[in-house]
């Protein structure tokens, strides 16, 4: 348990570049594990009674549990500031952002997703098909 | 006691006087004519139909066929001795109706061609008039005989040239009568009889072939044409009465022809209330008295309160204002409120319809023979996903929704489309009736089917645009190119795959129906805007409705209300109108119109003012005047539509108008009569004064008919003091010359009959008529000479066929 608590929270200035990368796609994989989970959970409750075709509606799911992701992320972050203390944040020193890395990557990469699905399921979800 | 009576209309004119006395008993009764009564006209012309008061039209038409003249004489020169018939060239010359030749006329009357017999038709039907009256009237008096009057003009070839035939066919048919009677129209005294030439000689012929046959020494002897020989020793006529627009007195003559005819058909409505008995035992005495012979004329005046007239006239106004409503293109009435008609609103409302309409439609392809085609696909696409279909995805889809296969989708929905519109039809027929019963306007209705027109036009558009098109080769291509998106990603991740396949199927599903539709949408748009022919549900049988049937519509409503003109001789409520106000604005009738109100236009205000009250300012409603929607209605109504809504709108105003009692009728004629006597006096004396200018004195005597005529004795007596004390003692207070007809609350009437003159010697203007007679007129053609213009004004021969007894 405190390990995850380490791995989820910890800042450690002093890894290295491979544990970086391992931490970072630990937390990608985390990541779309919660989003199928949201996905898979909103494609069965939304747009029941909607008039719209499935893959509409599947579309239209899919961008709400990158939304609610994005708001779970957001309370992850909230707690991971809290637990560190922001005065611990050293914002000046290139070596921080290096630690934090892994959470920039997968919030960054969250959030060109999302827009890179609601462009894609804009232009689809005008015609029938 | 009133007397049984066929009244027998000759030509037009005849068809004037039936229609003027329906109209006198119809104001007077609220019936069309009483059950004791028939009323008959012969006509040539095929389109001129009666034009009555009430809904019933009781008038019996014979239509007398002028086609194929040239077999109609063949036939009778084979069959019939006649020799009075028409020359060759007259029979190639002759138009639609007798052209003003008297013995086309009678040729009319005695031929035959493919369309009828008319000489049996016209003998038969006045057998059965005389039958139903006859029947009637033995069972309710015993022994009163039938009267039957000829009533007709003596100008046109028609009338001048049947006339005595007429006279003969019932005596034949009603044998021994003493009840005969002629009523017959005379031309005027001319100031100038040019142009008017053919009218004259023609009324001129049919007085001197009358006179021929009114030689008491003469007898008649003919075969007609029903292979009948027949002999008379009796003239056609018991009495023939001839009047003009002229008075005798010279008075202004009468203004026009229909002020003539309604002094017809008063005389004509008098008689069958019970003026006929009156006259009739003293026209025994004066007959024999010789006091009266062949020839008659009577003059006829009255006071009224035209009531009816009030009432028509204001049920006009609110009839034209119901067919403003039903063709105004610029207003509309919502709850009571005039609103302009906003179209770009009525479009937006319609492509809204329409969307629901289509879906409806597409609804009723999803079940074929019990079986639900969209289970059937969501079972296939489960099939698909399980792979248990046999041969690829792909392949398989494109089976089921491809036009060269058949026993699949595509067949089955292709057998099935009319399921399809007939919905629409109904739709878009329960949405037209909808929007005319809250509107009641037709030119809505019809933006709003224009609407629609447009949303089917946009529709095939938008399908057009997804690729869509009607031709099956172009659906084959647009599936295959489908076939990749149904199969691909099916988001069997989440478990969705059915669900997915599934709808996406049912997507190819519906595009096949608008690919099928496409077509039929493209019809439904040509006959609402195109063609003439109906295009109904094979189920509910509703039609169409069609824009042309709008316009056809509101051209129609349009010619009855007045505001365009009539290309046919149907009445509008516009010129009723005119002919009410011009009619009680005669000062040349002999009625004299009374308005307790102060004049004709005060009372019409004020009946209209009661009519708002009592209706609270009300919008006029087609249910004013039927319980049928206003489609429908029209629809149903369609023949002859004009005259039809003409009758109903009259009618139904009418009537409401007099239930609501609009027009004040609490005035009595006697506080008129009392206090002014000397107008009384005035149209008394125009009572006595025939219509027609003699120059032979016409003396009055106890045996000929004088009558006043009201609905109650006493005002009889106190119009003959009245009248007396203005030294006019042309009326006395007795029984002899007082006849009470209760129904007759509004009008009082100074009847005087005068006879013993002879027409070819007496009338003012005889040279005239005979000169018209003798030479052709100088503008006629100069192949016709002086002796064949006069062959044309003679139908009857005497040299032949009267004998001497």
């Amino acid at each position: 348990m405190e390990t995850l608590t380490n791995f989820l929270f910890e800042i450690d200035s002093s890894s290295n570049g491979l544990w970086l990368f391992q931490k970072t796609l630990i937390l990608l994989i985390l990541c779309g594990l919660i989003i199928y989970l949201l996905f898979f959970a909103t494609s069965k409750i939304m747009y029941k009674k909607s008039d719209l075709k499935r893959d509409q509606t599947l579309r239209l799911s899919f961008l709400w549990s990158l939304v609610l992701f994005l708001f779970i992320f957001s309370i992850y972050c909230f707690f991971w500031i809290r637990f560190n203390g922001v005065e611990s944040f050293n914002w000046f020193n290139w070596q921080f952002y290096i630690a934090i890395s892994p959470q920039i990557i997968v919030y960054s990469c969250i959030i060109l997703f999302f827009i890179y699905t609601l462009k894609k399921s804009k232009s689809r979800l005008k015609p029938l098909n | 006691m009133a007397t049984p009576m066929i009244i027998i209309g000759i030509g037009t004119s005849g068809l004037k006087i039936i229609e003027q006395t329906q109209r006198f008993y119809y104001e007077t009764m609220k019936e069309s004519k009483p059950k004791y009564v028939e009323y008959i006209y012969l006509e040539t012309n095929k389109d001129n139909l009666p034009s009555v008061a009430g809904t019933d039209n009781p008038i019996k038409r014979v239509y007398i066929s002028l086609k194929q003249l040239d077999t109609m004489v063949f036939h009778l020169k084979q069959n019939t001795d006649a020799k009075w018939l028409p020359k060759a060239v007259d029979v190639s010359n002759a138009g639609m109706g007798a052209g003003g030749i008297r013995p086309i006329g009678r040729l009319g009357l005695w031929g035959t061609n493919n369309e009828s017999n008319n000489f049996s038709n016209v003998y038969d039907t006045i057998d059965n008039a005389y039958k139903n009256v006859g029947a009637f009237i033995h069972k309710e008096t015993g022994d009163n005989e039938v009267a039957v009057y000829i009533v007709g003009s003596l100008t046109g070839g028609t009338g001048s040239g049947v006339f005595i035939d007429m006279g003969y066919i019932v005596r034949d048919i009603i044998k021994n009568t003493r009840n005969v009677y002629g009523l017959f129209l005379l031309p005027s005294n001319p100031r100038d009889i040019t142009k008017a030439e053919m009218a004259y000689a023609n009324a001129y012929g049919a007085l001197v072939d009358l006179d021929k046959f009114n030689q008491s020494t003469k007898k008649y002897v003919e075969r007609w044409p029903i292979n009948k020989e027949v002999e008379f020793n009796e003239p056609p006529f018991e009495l023939a009465y001839f009047i003009s627009q002229d008075y005798k007195d010279g008075s202004p003559a009468i203004r026009t022809l229909d002020g003539l005819y309604k002094m017809s058909g008063l005389f004509m409505f008098l008689n069958m209330m019970g003026m006929h008995a009156k006259r009739f035992e003293r026209l025994v005495d004066a007959t024999s008295n010789k006091l009266i012979d062949r020839y008659a004329t009577f003059g006829l005046s009255g006071i009224h309160f035209p009531k009816e007239q009030i009432q028509e006239y204001v049920a006009s106004m609110l009839g034209r204002s119901l067919f403003t409503r039903w063709t105004d293109e610029n207003n509309f009435v919502v709850n009571n409120e005039v609103q302009p008609i906003n179209y770009a609103i009525i479009s937006q409302g319609t492509e809204n319809k329409w969307d629901s309409f289509l879906s409806k439609a597409f609804k009723a392809l999803n079940t074929v023979g019990g079986q639900d085609l969209v289970r059937k696909i969501e079972y296939d696409a489960i099939q698909i996903n399980k792979k248990e279909v046999g041969e690829s995805d792909q392949e398989y889809i494109r089976k089921m929704f491809s036009s060269n296969t058949t026993d699949q989708l595509y067949s089955t929905v292709q057998g099935n489309l009319q399921l399809a519109v007939n919905s629409l039809i109904d739709s878009l027929y329960d949405f037209n009736i909808e929007t005319l019963n809250r509107h009641q306007n037709l030119p809505f209705a019809k933006a709003t089917l224009e609407g629609f027109i447009n949303a089917i036009e946009e529709c095939l558009n938008y399908w057009e645009s997804m690729g869509i098109y009607k031709e099956p080769s172009q659906w084959n291509d647009f599936l295959g190119r489908q076939l990749k998106w149904i199969t691909d990603n099916r988001y069997k991740s989440i478990l969705e795959q059915d669900g997915v396949v599934a709808d996406r199927m049912l997507t190819i599903f519906e595009q096949l129906k608008m690919h099928l539709m496409a077509s039929k949408l493209r019809e439904i748009i040509e006959y609402i805007s195109k063609y003439d022919i109906a295009y109904a549900s094979t189920e509910s049988r509703k039609e169409l409705p069609k824009l042309k049937k709008f316009d056809e519509f509101i051209r129609i409503i349009k010619q009855a209300d007045g505001s365009i003109d009539s290309n046919n001789n149907s009445l509008s409520l516009q010129s009723r109108m005119s002919e009410i106000k011009m009619d009680v604005e005669d000062v040349t009738i002999p009625i004299l119109r009374i308005f307790p109100a102060g004049s004709f236009n005060q009372e019409v205000e004020n009946a209209r003012g009661v009519y708002g009250q009592k209706t609270s300012n009300a919008q006029m409603q087609h249910s004013d005047i039927t319980n049928e929607n206003l489609w429908e209605f029209l629809n149903t109504n369609s023949t002859d539509l004009q005259s039809k809504l003409y009758g109903l709108v009259s009618l139904g105003y009418k009537n409401k108008v007099d239930s609501f009692q609009c027009v004040d009728d609490r005035y009595d004629l006697m506080t008129y009569i009392d206090k002014n006597s000397d107008e009384v006096n005035k149209i008394a004396k125009r009572g006595v004064s025939g219509f027609i200018s003699v120059d032979k004195p016409l003396q009055p005597s106890m045996y000929i008919p004088r009558l006043i005529i009201a609905n109650d004795r006493t005002k009889i007596s106190n119009t003959v003091k009245a009248i007396q004390t203005k030294n006019n003692t042309d009326f006395t207070d007795n029984e002899t010359n007082a006849l009470v007809i209760p129904e007759i609350k509004n009008l009082l009437v100074f009847y005087d009959e005068k006879g013993n003159f002879e027409p070819l010697k007496d009338l003012t203007y005889i040279k005239q008529m005979k000169d018209s007679y003798t030479k052709k007129p100088r503008n006629l053609a100069s192949n016709i000479d002086d002796a064949t213009w006069q062959e044309q004004r003679n139908a009857y021969l005497s040299e032949d066929i009267v004998e001497d007894k």
